[in-house]
């Protein structure tokens, strides 16, 4: 009886021992070899995977495609701009006027901070002000000349309201077609993430590696069009920007060195061009690209693919329209594929054989399925987003 | 055997207080960083064991990552299986890219699965 607390004792001590060690082992398989996120989806066969997901892809692009419709008949039937606007004024308009004037260099209210891109704000400050003076004179002779006046005054009266939703309009109308696109909506690389990603994207990038060019704006569109470069190592005076080895836009300005704004020239003929970037820091990387296309043709659409899943080394066609006779480009998840000829102008044909399934062990064989996605470009512009599985 | 009741009870009780406190001073989330990337994929290698595919992303943020098909949410253009187009998303550590290497399946490195990215075209 005497020594029963000490061996009660020696108990409770082995078992916390042993309680804290099992314990600490499983925590730590926990957190080391956390399981692998496998979503419900896998539950179901591949086959009816990949049916709902192209059901529910249509129905999204129907209704995205829909709405890109009314949104562009609202913007048509009803001026943005209604209403008078001065300083200290309050409103959603004024954040779209901030939109708006940001998306011209010329009139950008600020490259960082509150009112720059990406940060519009819905109250109207000297910064609002002085890009809407800026936005006067430009349009001097429709805005300013008819009051007698050659400097802006930064507020926006009738004639500076009648001239920017007459812009507006203009833009809606011509990038409509890129609106419609379901490819267009899910934006891209530049729209589908956040203003603090691409940000990051932009920032992040290494200047000292000299020049580069990572991704446009829009990878096609008509002349007059304004579209961005983003990259790294531009300057703030001299670059050039190559359209191919012919055509040459000299001594872009801008004061970001990880944007460069252009228009596309009017006086460069319509077609698919390699673009690049020459300054100070030397050339840019290869990659770029943008289609000078004409506003009277519809960009290729992709309608349907057949089969909608395919084994390695089979063909695949796509049905759609606004494919070229000869040299369509095919752009896909693995490869790109020039020179793909659509006799008809409506289908096209090409082998599916992603370099990185090449020589695969015969143990991997029906194990692999996935989902590639692929793009027309061409003469016309580019397509929306194609979808269809390769299985090996 | 009333000794060996008593002690599975007492290891019973640590067990569930440790894990209490291990949850608490640990919670879950801490575990699923979000890790911003971005840069040019360098290399596409397919994984024949875990079926899913090891990309290499170059500067200036890149690195080893597991695009896991079913699980990676991807954006336009979706051009992640070859070298070239430029990436900017999101991943986590943790994931296996597994290599099947003839007698069984061999693990290769890598810095976590891609969550989300798109792509340029």
């Amino acid at each position: 009886m005497k020594d029963f607390p000490v061996k009660y004792a020696f108990a409770m001590l082995r078992g916390a021992i042993a309680g804290i060690a099992v314990t600490a082992i499983l925590f730590w398989l926990a957190v080391s070899f956390p399981l692998p996120n496998i979503p419900a989806l896998y539950a179901q066969t591949a086959g009816d995977m990949m049916a709902q997901i192209i059901t529910l892809r249509a129905q999204i692009s129907l209704l995205q495609e829909e709405l890109a419709v009314l949104s562009s008949e609202a913007s048509k039937s009803a001026p943005l701009f209604a209403r008078n606007l001065g300083a200290g004024e309050r409103g959603e308009d004024v954040r779209e006027l901030q939109i708006f004037l940001n998306s011209s260099s010329e009139t950008r209210l600020a490259t960082y901070g509150p009112g720059s891109p990406g940060s519009e704000t819905p109250y109207f400050g000297r910064l609002t002000a002085s890009a809407v003076e800026r936005f006067q004179e430009l349009f001097a002779p429709e805005i300013l000349a008819p009051s007698g006046l050659s400097l802006g005054t930064g507020y926006v009266g009738p004639s500076t309201r009648a001239k920017l939703n007459a812009l507006y309009a203009e833009r809606a109308d011509s990038t409509e077609a890129v609106r419609a696109d379901p490819a267009s909506l899910e934006s891209g690389l530049a729209g589908a993430l956040t203003e603090e990603e691409v940000t990051f994207m932009r920032y992040s990038l290494p200047v000292s590696d000299g020049l580069l060019v990572t991704f446009p704006s829009a990878y096609f569109g008509p002349v007059g069009m304004e579209v961005a470069l983003y990259g790294a190592g531009f300057s703030s005076v001299g670059n050039d920007i190559h359209f191919g080895s012919s055509y040459v836009l000299r001594g872009v300005r801008t004061s970001d060195p990880s944007i460069l704004s252009f228009v596309v020239p009017r006086d460069f003929p319509l077609g698919y061009y390699e673009i690049w970037v020459t300054n100070e820091n030397g050339k840019s990387n290869d990659g770029a690209f943008f289609v000078i296309t004409d506003p009277s043709t519809s960009a290729p659409e992709i309608v349907r693919i057949s089969p909608v899943a395919v084994s390695v080394g089979k063909q695949v066609t796509l049905y759609g329209s606004g494919f070229t006779r000869v040299g369509n480009m095919v752009r896909t998840s693995y490869a790109i594929i020039e020179n793909v000829p659509s006799p008809d102008g409506k289908t096209l044909v090409f082998e599916v054989t992603p370099p990185f399934l090449a020589d695969l062990p015969e143990a991997a064989r029906g194990q692999v399925q996935l989902e590639l996605w692929v793009y027309i470009v061409n003469a016309n512009g580019v397509s929306g987003t194609g979808r269809f599985m390769v299985a090996y | 055997m009333m000794h060996i009741k008593r002690k599975l009870f007492v290891i019973s009780i640590i067990s569930i207080l440790v894990l209490v406190i291990s949850f608490t001073i640990f919670p879950a989330g801490e575990s699923q960083a979000i890790i911003p990337f971005g840069g040019q994929i360098k290399s596409v290698f397919y994984c024949t064991c875990s079926n899913n595919i090891l990309l290499t992303i170059g500067p200036p943020n890149g690195g080893s990552l597991i695009y896991q098909p079913g699980g990676t949410r991807l954006y336009a253009y979706g051009q992640v299986f070859r070298p070239g187009p430029w990436t900017l998303g999101n991943y986590s550590p943790g994931g296996a890219c597994l290599v099947y290497v003839g007698v069984g399946c061999a693990a290769i490195g890598s810095q976590g699965t891609i969550k989300s990215t798109g792509t340029s075209l």
